[in-house]
């Protein structure tokens, strides 16, 4: 038995869990980046930003 | 300019007083959960609504300018001695700013400065401005008339009119700039309960001024805070409300809560759908407390109950007994139960497509419904959303909603949360109809970042520092560079003028009707045009969503057949989007005195 691959795999879930906030957050950001250039440069018909009023 | 931007300030500086007088109540028995900054915003902001009602219920008898500056420096005298006296007793919050507060508050103290210096401009639109078409429409016409009555022909002015009524009275006393500077007083309250929310919740001063600074910087909350918009104002009360209701023991707290809510419904017609949310969200948080406590607080919620039937009451039963409905135009529940005077069935129907078909967004399906958060964020025009959100609420409220769910705060407010954006969903998707929700979700914001920042995790923190970071400089852009331009029309009088002919439908002949004094009743037969830029008397027998203001007058050859009946001395008659000019040449009884591209002005003989 290999007792650290045992130890290991609970290690790098919590891991990989303490990373979501962080991954997530720079999910949201890349997306609005994405969305802004594309929605300002190629895609202008789907109005992706509105304006005041 | 600068004469009228001082008047400006000091009607400002009068209703900000008397606001002060009438909310003073409120100061010494808040709660010691509140601060005394607290406990002065909720004054301030209670004392606006409720000294509006003061003069909206005298305005149904008399509203001249007399009355209203008579009520306005009574009350303001009273607050004056208020704030003489807090301040005597060292209770009024001091310049002190910790260190970590600073950025925060410079970004809070320039949009603040922005809004008040752009709200100078005069005001310019046509008739899809709301606040052009009845914001301020209703209250220059009450001063007008010398009595607070709907506009018969724009049904807008009957829906309710808590703001609208401190626009009238800021005209009265500010003149023509102050209904629009005044905003960022209100917006200044708005920032302050916000931030006090946030404090509740768990964050800490300097926490509350990143929640100020982050709800002045989005663009969505910005839109309907400033020029003349209510929206910012309704969530003022709906957060003042709420974190009233948080801490809530003694029937004092629970009137005041009553009375914020009463607020809600005397502002817009949606606080209807706000009060059971409130209902079923405080049922919530009080159902596993202990019996002597939920006495205590059914008694606190009756209390509440009948405060905000008071404060409400006034605008709904006014309507009933004017215009034949409580809510005027009457919604689709109540079309059979009542006859809405002035509306035909047709044009109440075409009212209700129309709100269906603007407030449609992107479907009301559950899969829509879900996807919200995602939506609001990226997809902001699709609910005419102003420029958006920012990405706060989607990145950090998540994190910090998480971080706290155990607290009695953050359930109650996911719970409000979700019913108000459920109901929001389901009638009309107006971005700035949803500025409560914003503001919640950007205090969770603010705790999911702090929490961020003190877990430990480099790139968590650098992450949300970036989002932060991006979200804040993003909201700026947005917000200040459209308002450059009001600005601009601030500080240059020839742009002014240019921005007017430019901006403002049939300016030269609203010049020539205003300033020519034989000009005493004017006849207009278009429904586009807006008369809010018409200084003079007027008829406009078909209004704006179709409404019919003159018995047996169903179009304009019937008003024309019918002006010597109304003692109609001018006719503006145009070429709209809507018809083509109505006055057939040669025409009858008629001579023409101005032209320009499409509008005429007759004079009839």
């Amino acid at each position: 038995m290999n007792l650290d691959s045992q130890k290991s795999l609970p290690s790098l879930m919590t891991r990989l869990f303490s990373m979501l906030p962080a991954g997530w957050m720079l999910v949201v950001l890349l997306l609005f980046i994405a969305i802004r250039v594309i929605g300002s440069r190629s895609f202008q018909s789907l109005h992706v930003f509105g304006k005041a009023h | 300019m600068p004469l009228l931007a001082l008047q400006a300030a000091l009607g400002v500086l009068l209703l900000a007083l008397a606001a002060a007088g009438a909310g003073c109540a409120l100061f010494p028995r808040m709660g010691a959960q509140f601060r005394p900054w607290e406990r002065l915003a909720f004054s301030f902001l209670g004392g606006w609504g409720v000294f509006s009602l003061a003069l909206y219920l005298i305005g149904q008898f008399v509203f001249s300018r007399r009355m209203i500056v008579l009520a306005t420096v009574g009350s303001a005298v009273l607050g004056t001695r208020f704030l003489w006296r807090i301040w005597r007793r060292g209770e009024l919050p001091g310049p002190h700013l910790e260190r970590r507060a600073f950025l925060p508050a410079v970004i809070v103290v320039f949009i603040l400065v922005v809004t008040a210096v752009a709200g100078l401009a005069p005001v310019v639109g046509n008739w899809e401005s709301d606040t052009v078409a009845y914001h301020l429409l209703g209250p220059k016409v009450w001063l007008k008339a010398g009595i607070i009555r709907p506009v018969a022909d724009n049904c807008h002015t009957a829906f309710p009119q808590t703001a609208e009524t401190m626009y009238a009275a800021l005209f009265a006393i500010g003149g023509p700039l102050a209904p629009c500077f005044a905003d960022f007083f209100t917006f200044g309250l708005l920032l302050a309960v916000a931030a006090s929310l946030g404090i509740r919740c768990g964050l800490d001063p300097s926490g509350g001024w990143w929640v100020a600074a982050i709800v002045a910087t989005t663009p969505a909350i910005f839109a309907g805070s400033h020029f003349a918009f209510v929206d910012g104002l309704y969530a003022a009360f709906f957060l003042a409300a709420v974190r009233t209701a948080l801490d809530a023991d003694g029937l004092f707290e629970w009137t005041s809560f009553g009375v914020f809510r009463g607020l809600l419904i005397a502002t817009k017609y949606t606080g209807l759908l706000a009060v059971p949310v409130l209902a079923v969200g405080l049922a919530f948080l009080h159902r596993k407390g202990e019996q002597q406590k939920w006495k205590q607080a059914s008694a606190g919620l009756a209390a509440a109950g009948i405060a905000t039937a008071l404060v409400g009451a006034a605008y709904y039963v006014r309507n009933w007994v004017l215009l034949g409905c409580p809510i005027y135009p009457p919604p689709p529940g109540l079309v059979h139960l009542c006859h809405a005077k002035y509306l035909s069935a047709q044009a109440v129907q075409d009212f209700h497509r129309y709100i269906l078909q603007r407030g449609a967004g992107l479907g009301r399906g559950p899969l829509a419904f879900l996807l919200l958060p995602f939506n609001l964020t990226y997809h902001t025009a699709n609910f005419h959303g102003a420029g958006g959100i920012g990405l706060i609420p989607l990145g950090l409220a998540p994190i910090g909603i998480l971080a706290t769910r155990k607290s009695r705060p953050t359930k109650l407010l996911v719970i409000l949360t979700v019913l108000l954006t459920l109901v929001w969903f389901l009638t009309q998707q107006e971005s700035r109809f949803l500025i409560s929700v914003y503001a919640i979700a950007i205090v969770f914001g603010v705790i999911g970042w702090r929490h961020s920042e003190m877990s430990g995790r480099r790139l968590e923190r650098a992450a949300a520092g970036l989002l932060v970071g991006v979200s804040l400089l993003y909201g700026l852009f947005m917000i200040v560079k459209p308002e450059v331009v009001s600005i601009h029309a601030v500080i240059s009088s020839g742009y002014a003028a240019k921005r007017r002919t430019q901006l403002v439908p049939y300016a030269e002949s609203f010049d020539y009707l205003n300033q020519n004094p034989s000009v005493q009743e004017v006849l207009i037969l278009d429904r586009s045009v807006p008369p809010f830029y018409l200084d003079k008397n007027y008829v406009k027998p078909v209004g704006q969503w179709g409404e019919l203001t003159v018995a047996g007058v169903k179009n304009s050859q019937d008003a024309l057949a019918a002006m010597r009946s109304l003692s109609i001395t001018h006719v503006l008659d145009v070429n709209s989007t809507v018809a083509p000019f109505q006055v057939q040449e040669p025409a009858a009884g008629l001579q023409l005195v101005f032209e320009a591209e499409n509008q005429r002005v007759y004079r009839v003989n």
